[in-house]
């Protein structure tokens, strides 16, 4: 019994071990016209692949941005659909500012057709500001970095948006703050009911 | 007076008067950059008639250019399988071709050009016998349109190839139509172009299930360039084995197939020099120099590639610290330091770019993008840049990157030209000073001079410099100025600088 539980373990090794080891590998070709546009680099987006040139992010000397019809500078929200949310009261509020707080740092707006489209800043503009030594070549990066900046002062950038990445400027902190005040409040007045 | 002391007075002199004049505080020599022109069909298109390359040839002189890249499609020498040995550069199935390309190679050394020569493309019974593991080369080429000579290439084979090419260009072979004399020597050998793009080696990728991809041309192109370097450097330890350029953009694969024509550069080199996970990475890279194309898409030489693993002017830095990698764990050999070269770059200039390519610029934005690229790529240590080449394309033609020449297709000269011939960039580096980079044509004393509002040159600083080393020093220099470069009677074209 033991010898036949044996050398069915065998055979099912013997036939399992060939068929992983020649998980065939079988060559793809490109569908389509696939030598086109072969030194276009190509970003995909919600609505597809485009051409990095054609979404914004700051060529040299170029205009940069542009991301949509509509959503106005910098905003993560589209104004019509802050108006409709706007006329939902306290509630809709708090979602356009929930909204534009989480949204990605380069988002700079919510298309009509629905398409969102980031904008990609690394490093742009970097020659003209950055400070390269005068020194011979190297093969690290040809621009400075980024400025040295103490970490209470990048928290203090990233709370009220002095940081690049934008940001909601003292209005995060001072709906924060509130909030904790009102928990505070709602604590507090339920403690006294109950000393009642 | 002996005539040592004469010469120490005479140097004395000769230094007091290269010295500073005023305001420059720092200067450095940058070491050689050497410039030249690639895959050029002006200067080395072998059906064109020796007095056209004749022509183009005093104008790449002209132009500083010290180097160009001929492109040598093996399928054209091999049309059918070579009888006797592939090897011997005097087999009479070569014997032809030999003889037009002898033709080139001898007037375009003539002209003291150095020669890149890259071989590529397989000939047709040279495809599909490349034996990878897992045996996806053994399928059938498929049908349909597909550029020849670039599915699964017999490694083999084109070592064989290349033994012949560098045995006939080793210095040491007789000229056939000069008696008692021998064929130029060539130093710098490329294996293939572009191997990261389908339209040059493929397939790029396999599928292993219904959304496992896996990569297949880093394994096909360790093959070709391990036989590529054996086969060149067993001609001469010497040759320079220069690994293909690579194309700056790729994809990810899709589910459905797309994105499977190319593959980003350093993903490529990263599966190529077994720096991915990839377990049980086979085999080893040999080259000594790495090249990459980093044609720009997104705008001036500063601009980085917008996706991680793609790879433009200032992101090369990114490609040689993953040689460094490659090098320091033993799958780059020899385990020495390795040359970074860029052998394709340029803009479109605009109004003869196709209106497809909307990356072109115009013909003043293109000039000016000239020193700025090469002085972006020597600061990451990029020692030769060929441009692509030095005429442009045909009107008319559909395709991209056929107008980056310097020249138009008549001839007259863009004004990229003087930029080429003698760069000169100028970069900010803080409120008070500037950064002046120079590729100087010919050695001797050269001038920093600024333009006064008079709209006069006035001079800042001289140095002594050397012919084809780069030259760079800090000046003095509070808001925005036009300068300029002078060397004997060469005048660089004026850069300006902002405040």
């Amino acid at each position: 019994m033991r010898l036949s539980y044996a050398s069915t373990g065998v055979a099912l090794l013997a036939v399992a071990l060939p068929a992983s080891a020649s998980a065939k590998i079988v060559p793809v070709i490109p569908p389509g016209n696939s030598g086109a546009n072969q030194y276009v680099e190509v970003v995909p987006t919600s609505g597809g692949g485009q051409p990095s040139n054609s979404i914004g992010g700051g060529s040299g000397g170029g205009s940069g941005g542009g991301g949509g019809s509509a959503g106005g500078s910098g905003s993560a929200v589209a104004p019509s659909t802050g108006a409709a949310l706007a006329k939902q009261g306290s509630l809709g509020l708090l979602a356009t500012v929930l909204t534009r707080s989480t949204a990605p740092s380069g988002v700079t707006g919510v298309a009509s057709s629905g398409n969102t489209h980031t904008t990609h800043q690394k490093g742009s503009h970097k020659s003209s500001t950055g400070v390269a030594p005068v020194s011979g070549p190297g093969s690290g990066p040809p621009s400075g970095g980024a400025p040295h900046r103490s970490a209470a002062s990048e928290v203090l950038a990233a709370l009220t948006g002095s940081a690049t990445h934008g940001g909601l400027g003292f209005l995060l902190p001072a709906i924060l703050v509130a909030t904790l005040l009102g928990i505070a409040a709602f604590g507090l007045r339920r403690a006294r009911g109950h000393q009642v | 007076m002996t005539i040592r002391s004469l010469r120490t007075v005479v140097l004395s002199v000769a230094l007091l008067a290269s010295a500073p004049l005023a305001s420059a505080s720092a200067a450095t020599n940058g070491g050689p950059l050497t410039a030249g022109f690639s895959s050029d069909s002006a200067l080395t298109y072998q059906w064109a008639s020796a007095s056209s390359r004749q022509v183009w040839l005093n104008r790449a002189n002209s132009e500083n250019a010290h180097m160009v890249r001929y492109d040598l499609a093996w399928s054209d020498f091999a049309t059918n399988s070579v009888s006797g040995n592939p090897a011997d550069p005097g087999n009479p199935d070569y014997s032809y071709r030999f003889s037009v390309l002898d033709a080139v190679v001898r007037q375009v050394t003539a002209h003291h050009l150095k020669i890149l020569m890259n071989i590529f493309l397989a000939p047709r019974w040279a495809e599909n016998a490349n034996d990878l593991p897992d045996q996806a080369c053994h399928s059938n080429p498929p049908a349909r349109a597909l550029k020849d000579g670039t599915w699964c290439p017999n490694a083999q084979a084109y070592g064989q190839f290349a033994t012949a090419v560098a045995r006939r260009y080793s210095g040491t072979y007789p000229d056939p139509l000069h008696r008692g004399q021998f064929l130029p020597r060539i130093q710098y050998w490329q294996a293939w172009n572009e191997e990261n793009l389908y339209s040059y080696l493929s397939p790029q990728w396999g599928k292993s299930g219904p959304n496992t991809y896996v990569p297949l041309s880093p394994d096909i192109y360790r093959q070709l360039l391990d036989s590529f370097y054996h086969a060149v450097k067993s001609v001469s330890s010497s040759n320079v084995v220069v690994m293909g350029g690579t194309a700056p953009y790729g994809d990810v694969p899709h589910s459905n197939g797309q994105g499977t024509a190319r593959m980003r550069p350093l993903t490529f080199d990263r599966y190529l020099f077994c720096l991915a996970s990839s377990p049980g990475c086979p085999g080893r890279s040999d080259f000594d120099v790495l090249d990459h194309h980093p044609y720009e898409f997104n705008g001036a030489p500063d601009q980085p590639a917008r996706l991680k693993d793609d790879v433009t002017v200032p992101d090369i830095w990114r490609l040689t610290q993953l040689v460094r990698s490659g090098v320091s764990r033993g799958t780059i050999q020899p385990a020495t330091h390795k040359g970074m070269w860029i052998t394709e770059i340029g803009w479109d200039s605009r109004p003869n770019a196709p209106s497809s390519d909307t990356a072109a610029v115009s013909l003043q934005t293109q000039a000016r993008y000239v020193p700025w690229a090469e002085y972006v790529l020597w600061r990451q240590g990029v020692q030769t840049i060929l441009w692509e080449e030095i005429r442009d394309a045909a009107p008319n033609s559909p395709y991209t990157f056929q107008n980056t020449g310097m020249y138009f297709y008549n001839g007259n000269a863009k004004p990229a030209s003087a930029n080429y011939r003698f760069p000169f960039y100028v970069r900010r580096l803080s409120s008070s000073s500037v950064l002046a980079w120079q590729l100087p044509p010919i050695s001797g004393s050269l001038a920093i001079s600024k333009k006064t509002s008079s709209g006069a040159w006035k001079p800042l600083a001289r140095f002594n410099v050397i012919a084809g080393h780069v030259f760079t020093t800090a000046l003095h220099i509070r808001g925005g100025a036009v300068l300029r470069a002078r060397v004997g009677k060469l005048i660089s074209v004026p850069y300006s600088v902002g405040s």
